[in-house]
């Protein structure tokens, strides 16, 4: 057991820290927080500074961290342009990594994941989506909902039924759908609570011809995709959770600090800041656990639900204990920015209740220990 | 008050609030409370229910004030805050101004107590100078106002004029809008002299009133994510069919009831009915938004301010640390907890 970092690992959490310290500032994480504008620019820089680097996940899930310790917002949007990319590369053909995924990674295109339906977000199998095959085509009827980067993304991989078996998850593929397709509508969703320099939409499927190269792997196996792509990106969000979780604890330590000693001597003060700290501690340890796991190929999703759900519980609890101790002066500062956007976390990527089912039926399939 | 003459005012209220703010409440969080809502709360002595009658208020009992608060509080919790900081706060402030509080129950002008700086701890920062105010309060709710009482020195002022505003962040109680303010040169008379006993005394007196704020945005938020679970479905059951949530939500709802019991009940300790009331209302926003998902993320649901504004409600008058101090001095019958 090894709780260190390589010294390439710690380097690229400097460079994170300093990028998101220089290009996330108060001013500008306020503006798109208020105006509910994916942030462009930024995009285009973190990519040009490499701040995801893809050749080691560990570096992935540091810059995630990182970046949501300064602003969720953007730091979401700054990591999200390649939101599904496992789908293709780990199931689909090299037709589709070449057209798709190389654009995606050299930061030409944005590419989204649409799985949750206006219906149904948990109930995964539910999915009513349907595509027909029509003289080599699909043709597709629907709509997803809550689909991050729906305005922006240049294509979609989807979930869809492309029959009715009697398992319902049998019945589903992945389709890669482009929003340049005819029949392709996508509307923004505005009002979040929080994370709402994020893109967010409804999309529609009017009668969408898809040509049959987009399948991803085969027919009926994309639950099974999704699924898989799940316990990979639930370790990410679980990274999100532990930067919102510190940023605002980062936050409130620098307010009471600033109140003297006569404040922070207060036990109940410390006992707040031990808890906190506590929480993302353990966050922390959970989540690198379910990552090693992941990063070796021997992904645990019990292991997965716990670090999703705890550090994104964590994200909620340290915000809410940060308001609570610094009072009127957090929530008129950008810790309530924290506090709104944390509570996503418990929502998207598998509720928590979602999670818990995963644990539960984990622990109730599995032997003594 | 007798429990049938409580059932009709709340019936009543709700009536009103059904017409004239439900379907505004989402245009009231974006841009304000409009004016010719204010006039109706005006017509209806919401506005001045805690005023005496001779001051053109309504003059309403305390449950029935109360009723009012709470009731609002369920369509539209910054049109309740309005109506708490006309009627807790800045009249028993400023009673001495009969033709202000006219203007203030009439719905003509909007009086704000900034005591935010002052409960927080800073220093004053307004100072006066032969009548004249400078200087600037850091925390402002309802910030668009004619008549702003400000402490300084130890005194109270109340000033007049337009102040220039400095835009904060607003997690809570958004149609109110939220800044800080710069005085320069506003007209200001001393109101009060060694006004920080009054001050503290004021917001005291004021705790079973924010209780009833919490208590209908817990009750709300609560009843929302009930009926959701009868419609919304997962898996082929209803959501109520799962026990985590028909169990979580029938505990909170009865929990609310019990507190709203306690609430109008004359033996009840105020602060702890504060307490109890501000825990219930963040408790129930937050599960209550959990339970809609993705959708109780949006605006468009109506549950995501009460996330928001149960976390500032928990803050403005009084955090529940303070708060704690002062019921452990009552429980101990001395200091207490203060290391």
């Amino acid at each position: 057991m090894n709780f260190e970092f390589t010294e390439d690992q710690q380097k690229m959490r400097e460079k994170v820290r300093e990028f998101a310290q220089r290009e996330f500032t108060p001013e500008l994480a306020a503006k798109f927080d208020m105006e509910e504008k994916y942030p462009e620019e930024l995009r285009k820089k973190s990519f040009e500074e490499k701040i995801i680097d893809y050749s080691d996940p560990w570096k992935v899930l540091i810059a995630i961290e990182e970046l949501c310790r300064a602003d969720a917002g953007l730091g979401i949007s700054a990591t999200v342009p390649y939101f599904g990319e496992e789908i293709i590369s780990l199931f689909g053909s090299d037709y589709l990594k070449e057209k798709y995924l190389a654009a995606v990674n050299d930061g030409k295109a944005i590419m989204g994941l649409a799985v949750t339906e206006p219906g149904g977000g948990s109930d995964v199998a539910g999915i009513k989506t349907f595509a027909t095959k029509k003289d080599g085509k699909y043709i597709v009827n629907g709509g997803k909902m809550f689909i991050t980067n729906g305005t922006i993304a240049n294509f979609f991989v989807s979930l869809i039924r492309t029959s009715n078996e009697e398992k319902r998850h049998h019945g589903l593929s992945v389709l890669v759908i482009e929003s340049s397709f005819p029949g392709f509508k996508s509307t923004k969703l505005r009002g979040k609570l929080g994370v709402r320099a994020t893109d967010t939409a409804e999309l529609q499927f009017n009668n969408m011809e898809v040509p049959e190269a987009n399948l991803v792997g085969e027919e009926g196996k994309g639950f099974y995709y999704v699924m898989t792509f799940f316990n990979i990106s639930r370790i990410f969000v679980a990274g999100q959770g532990i930067g919102i979780a510190q940023g605002a604890y980062d936050r409130a330590l620098r307010i009471i600090k600033s109140r003297g000693a006569a404040y922070s001597n207060n036990e109940e003060i410390q006992f707040a800041l031990a808890d906190m700290a506590t929480h993302i501690e353990a966050a922390r340890l959970i989540t690198y656990k379910a990552a090693s796991f992941l990063f070796n190929f021997k992904p645990d999703p019990m292991e997965t639900s716990m670090a999703k759900k705890y550090a994104a519980e964590t994200a909620v609890y340290v915000a809410e204990k940060a308001l609570e101790i610094t009072g009127i002066e957090g929530i008129s500062s950008d810790l309530e920015r924290f506090y709104r956007d944390a509570k996503i976390l418990e929502i998207w990527e598998g509720t928590s209740e979602v999670e818990k089912l995963i644990i539960a039926r984990s622990i109730l399939k599995g032997g003594e220990n | 008050m007798e429990q049938e003459e409580m059932r009709m005012l709340r019936e009543n209220i709700d009536e009103f609030c059904t017409r004239n703010i439900a379907d505004i409440a989402l245009k009231i969080e974006n841009s304000g409370i409009p004016q010719d809502l204010v006039a109706k709360l005006a017509g209806q002595g919401f506005l001045g229910a805690r005023i005496n009658p001779e001051n053109g208020g309504s003059g309403l009992d305390e449950d029935s004030y109360r009723i009012v608060l709470e009731r609002t509080a369920r369509s539209s919790p910054s049109v309740s805050m309005l109506i708490f900081l006309e009627n807790s706060i800045f009249s028993p402030l400023y009673s001495h101004d009969g033709s202000a509080l006219r203007e203030i129950a009439s719905g003509t002008s909007r009086g704000t107590a900034c005591l935010f700086d002052y409960l927080s701890g800073q220093e004053d920062s307004v100072k006066m100078k032969s009548g004249k105010a400078y200087g600037t309060v850091k925390y402002c709710l309802m910030p668009d106002s004619e008549y702003f009482l400000v402490p300084s020195d130890g005194s109270l002022y109340a000033l007049k004029g337009k102040p220039r505003q400095n835009p904060l962040p607003r997690l809570g109680f958004r149609g109110l809008g939220y800044s800080g303010l710069e005085f320069d040169g506003s007209d200001a008379e001393k109101i009060l002299e060694n006004a920080h006993a009054m001050i503290d005394e004021v917001i005291a007196a004021a705790s079973k009133d924010i209780a009833a704020i919490a208590i209908g945005m817990a009750g709300a938020t609560i009843d929302k994510a009930m009926e959701y679970s009868r419609v919304r479905t997962t898996f082929g059951r209803p959501l109520k069919d799962y026990g985590p949530v028909a169990f979580n939500l029938s505990d909170l709802k009865s929990q609310i009831d019990e507190a709203r019991n306690l609430l109008y009940s004359a033996s009840s300790d105020p602060l702890s009915i504060k307490i109890m009331a501000i825990e219930l209302a963040r408790k129930s926003s937050r599960l209550s938004l959990q339970i809609h998902g993705g959708y109780g993320y949006l605006e468009d649901f109506g549950v995501e301010k009460f996330y928001r504004d149960a976390m500032s409600l928990s803050v403005f008058f009084g955090t529940r640390g303070e708060d704690l101090k002062t019921l452990s001095k009552k429980m101990y019958g001395e200091t207490a907890g203060i290391i």
